[in-house]
């Protein structure tokens, strides 16, 4: 099970959406500890050092229900399917953020193969209907007045426009100074992009 | 001719060189499920240093193939790799993404200073005529 490994997080039917008043473990409900099946082994950590010990708080009785650690995987205990509800993965706002996001972020790096011979300057120049250096110096102008303005990529990135619409047109003037570099950085870009999306995808909620 | 002059003939060349599609691709499918793995383990920010080191020391080694035979050419290459190591695991990066045109504009200033240091090595070693000995 992906993520990290929580705290308390009160009572464990309740936090999986099963109807409240449902009491594990003990002699109420037929023997759910985790620890009579000899499967509540070791300690769960979560990634800031945190130990959560995988044993329940309370009694077993209704006035003292057992209190699970939410988001322990244990198979055993009933309606723990109930994890994932039923739910495809095209259907979960975390996992299609995450994609979301990772599309976004490699469509705009792709870019990167493009600056050749002028690079996407000159596609844009090309467009305003201009040819060669001026078509360059027209893309440039127009790329950083676009992206200060509209704030397309500021949107998609997070980032102020002032911050980096410089570097965005000193990095397109860099494409085009030595094509090879920009062959080997953009599909590390592409990489990094769909390396991180996945990583999100993995820490989402099944 | 004067370093500079020498350090514009070569950047021309390198102008040349093109990465084949097989290699972009070798690239990504190496790359993503790297990035991946630095993630899980909390490292996401050394990825674009680490990236660029090894690209940019891998670019020039093989532009620079003519001079492998020179011992001067790999102690160079080595003393040059210091900073970029220290760089790599000292000097804090965002784990934010960033456009790709920013790190083409670092991976560029990056080349063009490897390969002054090494014009610069190269003459004090006896010139360009060293490595067609």
């Amino acid at each position: 099970m992906g993520g990290h490994w929580g705290g308390w997080d009160g009572n464990f039917g309740e936090s999986l959406g099963i109807p409240t008043g449902i009491v594990f473990g003990g002699q109420n409900a037929g023997g759910y500890n985790p620890c009579d099946f000899l499967a509540c082994g070791g300690v769960a950590s979560s990634s800031s050092g945190f130990l959560a010990s995988p044993y329940p708080t309370g009694e077993g009785t209704t006035d003292s229900p057992y209190n699970f650690l939410s988001n322990v995987f244990w198979p055993f205990l009933p309606g723990v399917s109930a994890l994932n509800n039923g739910t495809p993965w095209y259907h979960n706002s975390c996992i299609m953020s995450a994609l979301k996001s990772g599309g976004i972020s490699v469509g705009i790096d792709a870019l990167g193969f493009l600056p050749e011979v002028g690079g996407v300057a000159r596609v844009v120049g090309h467009q305003a209907g201009y040819v060669g250096k001026v078509a360059d110096n027209l893309g440039k102008n127009m790329l950083t007045t676009g992206t200060k303005t509209t704030g397309v990529l500021s949107s998609a990135t997070g980032f102020s426009s002032d911050d980096w619409t410089t570097w965005v047109s000193a990095g397109i003037t860099a494409a085009d100074f030595v094509p090879l570099l920009s062959d080997f950085t953009t599909p590390v870009a592409m990489a990094w992009d769909t390396g991180v999306a996945a990583y999100k995808v993995y820490q989402c909620p099944k | 001719m004067s370093q500079i002059n020498e350090l514009k003939r070569e950047i021309q060349e390198a102008k040349k060189l093109r990465l084949s599609w097989r290699t972009k691709l070798l690239i990504f499918i190496v790359g993503a499920p790297t990035t991946f793995l630095f993630a899980l383990y909390g490292r996401l920010e050394m990825v674009w240093p680490l990236a660029i080191t090894i690209g940019m020391i891998a670019i020039v080694i093989r532009f620079k193939w003519k001079l492998r035979r020179q011992t001067w050419f790999w102690v160079t290459m080595a003393v040059i790799a210091v900073p970029h190591v220290l760089w790599v695991l000292f000097v804090p990066w965002t784990t934010k993404w960033i456009p790709v045109f920013v790190y083409i504009g670092i991976a560029t200033v990056d080349f063009v200073l490897i390969l002054w240091i090494l014009l610069f090595v190269e003459k004090f070693m006896g010139g360009p005529k060293a490595a067609e000995k």
